[in-house]
């Protein structure tokens, strides 16, 4: 590499790529740059579970989720099968409790507009302080991070049932996601349906 | 529930005063850790105890213990503040509050009001101790650290959540329980050495050599460290003691008789029950156990001064070989109060025999603890495993079916390049033939190496799979051994009792068994022990004028024998009198004279099996203890077994257990209900039929079909389980599967049946509670949930719809459509408070629901649809004013009316109550007269709208 130009920079004479002046108005820019630094660099956010139960798109916090699995058949429990329990489902060998989140919820049954040729149903299990429950649902995105300060409140207009499990909703892929309660879902699985 | 007159609600009480009363004592152990900077946490909990306490002691009447609980709350308010700090010595003044109110919590109704009285001054001096730690505080700068805290710091108690340990000072002995698992692994250690002891003691009896003493010694000795890790004072006394005196046995220098085996054998049952104690009995251990203590350990030195005067025994059992009785320094006289040399095991000189010590349990196999969740998990995972090999076979025929086109494939490509053979080709055709031809080869070949490949990998797979699954199995079975230890002593015991010689025997002790079913043979076995020691053997004299050995033979042996575990309880006594049966049979009409006359003699015996049959002339306090053997038959009988006897008169006696060697894995027969699969037991089966429809015979609303010229009454399993059903299809032919219990038997119509399988039992989830019908739940092959027929249950159902019970059901939503009872949400962290709240609301006509803290509330609130909401100010996770502040935020919940009820009545608390959104601010005192309910009434009107 030729010399001539700086070579007081370096005692030995050579000069490397990082010694190069540096353009004009470079340092300014950083300088203000690191000066503002802008209030949304630090943004909280939360990990969601996003899928789908009939119509609607909800979300769990990652969480409570403890595994995802394939459709499997659930066994109704007689005596004891509801609404919404709905009976016993095999989840890696173990059996779980399977619950209904569509009847929990108040949904109806229908299918999402742009359902896809390849749509598979899942359970997803959720667990909190050693209860876990299973529900069926007929879709699952993954997992998706959400801005905790782009949270909006549940409009009223939709099923009360729904209303009173979501924490608030999300604008996702032009939908909306309504964040489920996991501690009301638990409570209400051992309090009103066991 | 019955309320007294004097102490209403004293039952909530006791429940409130243990959980309240654990948080304090580990509140106070929790400052002790950290005296000077106690944690805010650790305060603010141990004041909310106090506060709990104190009004649930006011709301039953126990004014001393509210006016301690008052002074307590208040002490730990300040020191919340910052006002106050505690030394050392505080702490006991502390406990010893705490422990005036735990006891309260210990008094039935009936003991109240003398405990009341008897404590009265004693709840006044700790009034003024505790006062006057806030005078000396607040004078004094804190306090002095003591050289008693390390000490005591230096027991860990590293997890979160310990369990209440406390501290309990005594003149003589101390218990400072080390934290909870060192505890359960004293546990593990006690219950294999006093195992070793109590049946090495028995042995001793027979043959006093002194090889049989070094294990008992070395058990004790070993019991005796392991009392010491855990602090366990009084057994570290008690442990030496006993092995001074094996010791002396094993020198020689002291002879054990009968009676000094009694006393070791007492002195291991002392142990045995302080090892099971819980750690708040053992915390009290030295007060309720001290005399005993005390007792044993003068006894023991009395047998020890009685047989080797002078003489002292080395405290230093290592000596394999009995030595000259050599005078050792440590004197026994003092040994139990006295410092201990050496005394734990693990750390001792390794230059002396220890490899003996460390195989002190004799046992060739070691024993780890698993919890039952664990293995149920394990068990899972295992079977899931073997389902998910079946789906390997239908793969390799897919790649066989591969292999197949692809032979196709090439025989076609030969075919079609022969016939281009025959014609001229251009060069370059021909060599894209050739390659073709190629190709199709190595496809083939590539396939065929692939199944191969294949092939042993899914056989080794499938095979490991298994393996893995029956290990998983086998690993619930324990050796038939576990469950005899406590045989030999029992009988020795009962021989020394009834002065009867009884040699014991037990065989078979390798034999592996379910632990269930091992648990479900204890009792029987007990009770078949005692009768064969109290009924079947005879007095020495007795023996001898009969002509048999003075000693009469008792023994008891465990086998596998066609796929169950036969138990055998042999003894060569007198024998049952066939004649005496028979006569008795025909004296208690229990069946026709003339039949009696012509039963076999199994046929008689088996009578022995029925409830109240005794031919005992006499029930005496050894056999009379209320199991029958009718008792045992039928315990017999629920694990899937039974119980037969065998005798001949004057040569003894044997009575045969039969049971399944495990109840984790039945045959059963699979068939479909509703559409879903469930299963029948095949033990319960009797057979399975198609039955024509016309064969069906109703008489009023019950069916009946004939089998073997007995009616068998029918019942759709659908309605017995109470599912809804399906229209049932018009078939000419019904599915039936014949039950039996005990003598009936009932046809249970199914909709078809799927086969027989072996499968694992599944407990059922707890949370659904027991399911009529139902015992258990597995997995079909596929891995498809099933459920199994609890056939006693299921019968009995059936029962009540043969009787016409089955119309009740649809009567539940009786009335209440009309009038809409108003509900209520009662909000609070104490029992006794929820309590009190919820019956005033009842009696008034409410419909109440209750949530233990604001967190509780919050989650109830927005689910109950209530119209109003009752809580309290003070509770853990939310407390009440941030949930009234919840509520008010609340589109849909804003305008539910709200009342706090709290103890504090300052009117800034009242104020800080109304401006949180509650309508009303009541103090406890509300409950004495109608301010609570009127103001409910105010607010929501009357119970019904």
């Amino acid at each position: 590499m030729p010399d001539e130009n700086h070579s007081e920079a370096k005692p030995n004479g050579r000069i490397r790529l990082l010694d190069r002046p540096a353009p004009e108005g470079y340092l300014r820019e950083w300088q203000d740059r690191l000066r503002d630094k802008p209030d949304d660099e630090v943004r909280d956010t939360v990990a969601l579970l996003v899928f789908r139960v009939a119509k609607e798109w909800l979300a769990l916090r990652v969480g409570s989720v403890a595994e995802i699995t394939a459709d499997a058949p659930v066994h109704r429990v007689p005596h004891r099968t509801n609404e919404v329990l709905r009976g016993i489902v095999n989840v890696r060998g173990e059996l779980q409790l399977a619950f209904s989140l569509r009847a929990m919820l108040g949904l109806r049954e229908g299918s999402a507009p742009q359902a896809s040729a390849r749509v598979y149903p899942r359970m997803i299990m959720i667990a909190s302080e050693g209860q876990r429950f299973v529900t069926r649902v007929d879709e699952v995105m993954g997992v998706s991070h959400f801005e905790t300060a782009l949270m909006e409140d549940a409009p009223v207009t939709v099923s009360k049932a729904l209303a009173t499990f979501t924490r608030g909703l999300y604008s996702w892929h032009d939908n909306k996601v309504a964040v489920l309660d996991d501690e009301l879902i638990f409570h209400s699985l051992l309090n009103q349906h066991l | 529930m019955s309320a007294g007159d004097s102490f209403p609600m004293l039952d909530l009480y006791q429940q409130e005063a243990e959980t309240h009363g654990a948080a304090l004592n580990d509140g106070v152990l929790e400052l002790e850790k950290n005296l000077e900077a106690p944690s805010k946490d650790t305060l603010d909990a141990l004041m909310r105890a106090a506060h709990s306490l104190k009004g649930a002691a006011r709301i039953v009447g126990l004014k001393i213990v509210g006016d301690v609980a008052h002074v307590l709350e208040d002490v730990f308010v300040k020191a919340g503040q910052g006002k106050l700090a505690f030394a050392v010595d505080n702490l006991d003044e502390l406990l010893r509050a705490v422990d005036l109110m735990v006891a309260s919590g210990k008094q039935d109704e009936a003991a109240m009001g003398d405990w009341l009285k008897a404590n009265e001054h004693l709840a006044e001096d700790i009034i003024v101790d505790l006062k006057a730690i806030e005078d000396r505080s607040a004078k004094k700068t804190p306090p002095v650290e003591s050289p008693e805290v390390p000490e005591k710091s230096s027991v860990p108690s590293t997890s979160a959540v310990s369990s209440p340990t406390s501290e309990i000072k005594n003149q003589k002995s101390e218990i400072n329980l080390a934290d909870a698992s060192m505890l359960d692994l004293f546990r593990t250690e006690a219950e294999t050495q006093l195992g070793t002891l109590s049946g090495g003691l028995v042995e001793l009896e027979d043959d006093p050599s002194p090889e049989r003493v070094e294990p008992l010694m070395r058990a004790a000795h070993s019991l005796k460290g392991a009392a010491r890790i855990v602090g366990l004072g009084p057994a570290v006394d008690l442990a030496h003691a006993m092995e001074d005196v094996l010791v002396a046995a094993q020198n020689g220098q002291l002879e054990l008789t009968s009676d000094g085996i009694d006393l070791l054998l007492r002195a291991t049952d002392w142990l045995k029950a302080m090892s099971v104690a819980s750690e708040d009995e053992l915390t009290a251990w030295p007060q309720t156990h001290g005399d005993e203590l005390a007792n044993f350990l003068a006894d023991l030195k009395a047998l020890l001064a009685g047989e080797a005067p002078k003489a002292k025994p080395a405290p230093q059992p290592e000596q394999k070989s009995p030595e000259p009785p050599a005078p050792s320094p440590a004197p026994t006289a003092e040994s139990p109060s006295s410092p201990v040399p050496r005394p734990s095991p693990p750390v001792e000189k390794p230059a002396k025999k220890e490899t003996a010590k460390a195989s002190s349990g004799s046992r060739s196999d070691s024993v780890v603890r698993v919890s039952a969740e664990n293995l149920n998990r394990l068990m899972g995972l295992a079977a899931e495993t073997l389902v998910e090999t079946r789906r390997l076979e239908p793969f390799r025929e897919s790649l066989l079916k591969l292999k197949e086109t692809q032979a196709e494939l090439n025989h076609r490509i030969e075919v079609a390049g022969a016939s281009l053979e025959r014609q001229q080709l251009p060069p370059t055709v021909e060599a894209e033939l050739h390659q073709v031809r190629a190709s199709a080869r190595q496809g083939l070949e590539a396939i065929r190496r692939q199944i191969d490949f294949f092939d042993s990998f899914s056989r080794s797979h499938t095979l490991l799979s298994d393996r893995l699954y029956r290990e998983v199995l086998d690993s619930r079975m324990r050796p038939f051994g576990d469950g005899t230890v406590g045989y030999p002593r029992l009988v020795r015991d009962l021989a020394r009792s009834l002065e009867k010689k009884v040699k014991f025997e037990v065989e078979g002790k390798d034999t592996p068994v379910d632990r269930d079913i091992l648990e479900k043979l204890d009792a029987p076995l007990n009770h078949i022990l005692r009768n064969a020691c109290d009924h079947g053997l005879e007095t020495p004299a007795e023996r001898e004028a009969a002509g048999k050995d003075a000693n009469g033979h008792l023994s008891l042996s465990a086998r596998h024998s066609a796929g169950m575990l036969v138990v055998e309880v042999k003894d060569d006594g007198k024998g049952i009198d066939i004649e005496r049966v028979r006569a008795k049979v025909q004296e208690r009409g229990l069946c026709a004279a003339d039949m009696a006359e012509h039963m076999t003699e199994e046929e008689v015996l088996e009578f022995l099996f029925l409830p109240g049959f005794s031919t005992a002339g006499s029930v005496t306090e050894i056999s009379g203890r209320g199991v029958g053997l009718d008792v045992v038959q039928t315990m017999m009988q629920e694990i899937g077994g039974h119980v037969r006897v065998q005798t001949a008169l004057g040569q003894g006696s044997t009575f045969v257990i039969e049971v399944p060697i495990t109840r984790s894995v039945i045959r059963a027969l699979l068939v479909e209900i509703d559409g879903e699969p469930y299963a029948f037991p095949l033990n319960r089966i009797v057979r399975t039929l198609h039955l024509p429809q016309q064969d069906v015979r109703a008489v009023e609303n019950r069916q009946y079909f004939t089998l073997d010229s007995a009616n068998v009454g029918l019942v759709s399993a659908d309605a017995a389980l109470g599912l809804t059903g399906h229209a049932s299809s018009i078939s000419p032919e019904l599915t039936v599967v014949v039950v039996n219990d005990r003598s009936n038997l009932y046809g249970v119509e199914v909709d078809k049946l799927l086969g027989e399988a072996s499968l694992v039992v599944r407990p059922l989830d707890l949370r659904l509670g027991k399911v009529p019908g139902i015992s258990a739940a597995a997995l079909t092959e596929e891995g498809a949930p099933l459920l199994i027929v609890d056939v006693e249950d299921l019968v009995q159902a059936v029962d009540k719809l043969l009787s016409g019970g089955s119309l009740v059901r649809a009567e539940r939503r009786e009335g209440g459509e009309s009038k809409r009872q108003r509900r209520v949400l009662v909000v609070d962290d104490s029992l006794t408070v929820r309590e009190t709240e919820r019956q005033l609301l009842e009696n008034a006509g409410f419909a109440v629901e209750v949530a233990v803290d604001g967190a509780d509330g919050w989650n109830a609130v927005r689910l109950g649809d209530f119209d109003l909401v009752v809580s309290d100010v003070d509770m853990p996770r939310m407390n009440g004013f941030e949930f009234v502040a919840k509520i008010r935020a609340d589109k849909r919940l804003e305008r539910v009316p709200v009342v706090i009820v709290s103890y504090k009545d300052r009117e800034e608390d009242r104020m800080k109550g109304l401006e949180a959104g509650a309508d009303y601010y009541l103090t406890k005192s509300s409950f004495q007269d109608d301010t609570f309910i009127n103001a409910v009434e105010e607010l929501i009107g009357g119970a019904e709208s």
